[in-house]
C-alpha cells in the first residue's frame, strides 16, 4: 500500500505529532535519553557500599535508585548487589524473590539462577536446585561452582552416579585443587560402594595435602569390603596424624572384627581409662568379653553402654544377659 | 497467585532453615549429649555394619525382600534395590508379586542394575502398554472372550528366555493364583518366564495362563506383598518394598476403574502383610497409575530416595536383630 504524503490526513497527523512534542513534560523525554545520569551515580555509590560490605546502605540506595527509572542494564546490576546483600544479611526469602524476578527478566544472565540454586541447596530444596545448576553449567557460568552444586544436589537426591560425574568434571575443570571437593567426591564414591575408585581419589588428595582424613577414609573403604586388617592399618595411619577418639575407637572395632582381640581390648581399655563414661569403648569391651564367653563380666560394660545414645543403649540392652532398668534408673 | 506461591515458598524455606540449624541428635529424638556421646549412635552403626553385613548367613540372620505388585508403580523396587546395593545391604532371598516378580526375577538373575533402570523404558518401547490399551469393553462383552497378553508374553520371553528359577543367582519365588480354585500358587522352581508371566497376569481382561493343569492369574489378588512367601523360603528378617498407595488420579475408563478396585483390594491385603515385615519401605508414588510405564524412572527415583532416607533406620533395625548372633559366632 502506498502512502500519499500529500494527502490531507497525513499532514494533519504530522501536525498533531509536532504539537504534542511541544506540550510534552520534560520527564517524558527520559525514555529517549541514552543514559540515566542520576541512576548511574546511585549505582556507583551502591557498588562502593557493596565493596565495603555495607549492605545497609545498599538497601537504602535500592529504594532510591528505582525512583530514577533506571535502565534495564542498571537494574540488572542492582538486582545482583541487592540479592547478594539479602543472602548475607537476610532475609533469605527476599534474596529468593529478587533472584526469581531477575532470572525471569534477564534469562541470559545465569548469575541469578546460580545464586538461587545455591540457596535452594543450602535450605534442602535439592530438586529445585539441580535444574538451575544444570542451566548454569549449560551457560558456562561459574562452571566449577555450578558443577559442585549439581554434584551436591544430585547426591542428596540419591543420584550418586550422576553426582560422581559432576564431582569428577568439577575437579578436572578446576585450576585449584580443592581438598574439600576431593573429600566430598571420595565420600560420594564410598556411599555408592565404588571403593577402588574412592581409594584412587583419596590417594590423589593425600598427595596434595597429607592429613588424617585421607587414611581414615581409606580405612572406611577397606572395612566396607570386610578387609578389617587393612582397615585397622589405615586407621593406625590416621591416628598417627591425629589421635582423636573417633579414630581410636574405629581402629578398636576394626581390630575386633579382624580377630585381633588384644589390640581391640587395648583400644577399649585406653579409652575407658581416659573417660570412664566412654559408652562406645564400654560397648566394645562388652563385645570382647561376651565373645570370650565372659558374659557376666561383659554385662558390667553393657550396663554402662546402656547409658549412651539411643542406639548405643538399645544395642547394649540387646547384648546384656540381664534385663536392664530404664535409663533414668540405670544412669543415676 | 504468584504472590501466594512466593510467600508459601518463603515460609517453607524459613522452616527449612530452622530445621537445618537443629542439632541432629535432637532430630533423632536423642537427648542433647556432651563429651564422648555426641555422634556415637551414627559411629556405632558405621562400625558394627561392616562386621555384620560382610558375614555369611549363619553368622547373621538371612535377609529376604518382598517386592509388591503395582504395575508401573512397582518400579520403585528398582530404586530400592539400587539403594540396597549402595549400602552393601545383604539380600539372601527375593520374592515378588506381579510387576514385583518381574523386577525380582531380573535382579535375582544377576543382571546389572543399570538394566533395571532401563527396563521401564524398554517395556514401553516393546509395547507393554499396548496390551492394556488394546482392551476394549465391547469385544469383551459381545465375544465373551478374554484378551491374549501377547506383548507382555513376548517381552517376558525376551527377558528370561529358557532360564529356570533354580538357576538364578539368588533364591527367588513369585506368587500367582489358580483362578479356578482360588489357591495361592508359589513358584519356587521351573521356567522363570512362565512364573513371572502368571504372577503378572492382570485378571479380568487377559486370558488365564494355563500351566500344569492350572489356570493362573496375577498373584496380587491373594498376596500383593509376599512377606509370608519370603519367610517360608527361609528369610529370618524381611524388608517389604511396597508401592502401597492407591493412585490419586481419577479413573478414566472401565479398565482403570477395575485397576483401581484391584489396588483397593491389594491395599487391604497389604495392611496385613506389612505388619508381618520387619521393615517397610513405602515411597510416595501415588501420582503414578498402574499402567503409566513411561513414569517408571520417576517411580524408581522415588524408591531410591525413600530407601536412602530409611537406610540408617533399616541398618540399625537389622543390627539389633543380628548383633547377638554375630557376636556369638566370633
Amino acid at each position: 500500500m502506498k502512502i500519499n504524503i500529500s494527502s490531507g490526513s497525513f499532514k494533519m497527523a504530522f501536525f498533531l505529532f509536532l504539537s504534542s512534542l511541544a506540550v510534552c513534560p520534560a520527564s517524558a523525554w527520559f525514555f529517549f535519553q541514552p543514559k540515566n545520569k542520576a541512576a548511574e551515580s546511585i549505582l556507583k555509590d551502591m557498588e562502593k557500599a557493596y565493596d565495603k560490605g555495607n549492605c545497609l546502605l545498599v538497601h537504602e540506595l535500592y529504594e532510591k535508585i528505582f525512583a530514577e527509572n533506571p535502565s534495564a542494564e542498571i537494574r540488572e546490576k542492582v538486582y545482583n548487589y541487592v540479592g547478594i546483600c539479602y543472602e548475607k544479611s537476610g532475609p533469605a526469602d527476599k534474596a529468593i524473590s529478587i533472584y526469581k524476578l531477575a532470572s525471569g527478566l534477564y534469562p541470559k544472565n545465569a548469575f541469578f539462577s546460580y545464586r538461587l540454586a545455591l540457596i535452594y541447596n543450602e535450605t534442602g530444596f535439592y530438586d529445585k536446585a539441580l535444574p538451575l545448576f544444570k542451566t548454569a553449567i549449560k551457560k558456562h557460568f561459574n562452571e566449577v561452582g555450578a558443577l559442585v552444586g549439581a554434584a551436591r544436589a544430585s547426591e542428596k537426591l540419591g543420584k550418586l552416579g550422576e553426582a560422581a560425574k559432576y564431582y569428577e568434571e568439577a575437579l578436572s575443570n578446576s585450576e585449584d585443587e580443592d581438598i574439600s571437593v576431593i573429600k566430598e567426591f571420595a565420600s560420594c564414591l564410598i556411599k555408592s560402594a565404588r571403593f577402588e575408585e574412592a581409594r584412587a581419589v583419596i590417594e590423589k588428595g593425600y598427595a596434595i595435602k597429607p592429613e588424617a582424613d585421607w587414611p581414615a577414609l581409606i580405612a572406611k573403604t577397606f572395612a566396607a569390603e570386610g578387609r578389617f586388617d587393612d582397615a585397622s592399618a589405615a586407621m593406625a595411619s590416621a591416628i598417627g596424624y591425629d589421635p582423636k577418639r573417633e579414630y581410636r575407637i574405629s581402629k578398636g572395632f576394626y581390630d575386633y572384627w579382624a580377630g585381633n582381640k588384644e589390640a581391640a581390648e587395648s583400644a577399649a581399655d585406653d579409652l575407658l581409662a581416659a573417660d570412664g563414661k566412654d559408652f562406645l569403648a564400654a560397648f566394645l569391651k562388652g563385645l570382647l568379653l561376651y565373645s570370650s564367653d565372659k558374659k557376666s563380666e561383659a554385662d558390667k560394660y553393657f550396663r554402662l553402654a546402656a547409658c549412651g545414645g539411643n542406639f548405643v543403649s538399645e544395642a547394649a540392652r540387646k547384648m546384656s544377659s540381664a534385663e536392664l532398668p530404664d535409663a533414668k534408673e540405670l544412669c543415676k | 497467585m504468584k504472590t501466594i506461591t512466593v510467600k508459601s515458598m518463603s515460609f517453607f524455606l524459613a522452616i527449612a532453615l530452622i530445621v537445618f540449624t537443629i542439632p541432629q541428635s535432637w532430630a533423632s529424638g536423642q537427648s542433647p549429649v556432651n563429651g564422648s556421646q555426641a555422634g556415637d549412635d551414627e559411629l556405632l552403626t558405621e562400625l558394627l555394619w561392616p562386621g555384620i553385613s560382610n558375614a555369611p548367613v549363619g553368622k547373621r540372620p538371612s535377609v529376604g525382600v518382598a517386592l509388591a505388585g503395582g504395575g508401573a508403580r512397582a518400579f520403585t523396587h528398582t530404586g530400592f534395590i539400587q539403594a540396597m546395593q549402595y549400602a552393601s545391604f545383604p539380600i539372601d532371598y527375593v520374592a515378588g508379586t506381579s510387576m514385583g516378580s518381574i523386577i525380582g526375577a531380573y535382579y535375582s538373575a544377576g543382571k546389572p542394575i543399570d538394566g533395571l533402570w532401563q527396563l521401564g523404558g524398554k517395556l514401553v518401547k516393546l509395547g507393554i502398554k499396548k496390551d492394556f490399551l488394546n482392551v476394549k469393553l465391547l469385544p469383551l462383552v459381545f465375544k465373551n472372550k478374554m484378551m491374549p497378553a501377547n506383548n507382555i508374553k513376548r517381552i517376558i520371553g525376551e527377558m528370561f528366555g529358557s532360564l529356570n528359577i533354580e538357576d538364578l543367582d539368588k533364591p527367588f519365588a513369585c506368587v500367582a493364583v489358580d483362578v479356578r480354585t482360588g489357591e495361592k500358587i508359589v513358584f519356587r522352581s521351573g521356567p522363570v518366564a512362565i512364573a513371572v508371566r502368571a504372577s503378572a497376569n492382570f485378571p479380568g481382561f487377559f486370558e488365564p495362563l494355563q500351566y500344569n493343569q492350572r489356570y493362573l492369574i496375577d498373584g496380587g489378588v491373594v498376596e500383593n506383598i509376599p512377606v509370608d512367601v519370603v519367610r517360608a523360603m527361609g528369610a529370618n528378617w524381611i524388608i517389604a518394598s511396597v508401592d502401597n498407595v492407591i493412585s490419586d488420579s481419577m479413573p478414566e475408563n472401565v479398565l482403570s476403574v477395575l485397576m483401581q478396585v484391584i489396588d483397593v483390594r491389594g491395599r487391604m491385603l497389604a495392611e496385613e502383610s506389612v505388619k508381618k515385615a520387619d521393615f517397610v519401605v513405602d515411597p510416595p508414588v501415588g501420582g503414578i497409575s498402574t499402567i503409566a510405564f513411561e513414569k517408571s524412572i520417576e517411580a524408581a527415583e522415588a524408591g531410591l530416595l525413600q530407601t536412602m532416607k530409611d537406610m540408617p533406620a533399616m541398618k540399625r533395625a537389622y543390627i539389633l536383630k543380628a548383633i547377638k548372633m554375630r557376636t556369638e559366632a566370633e
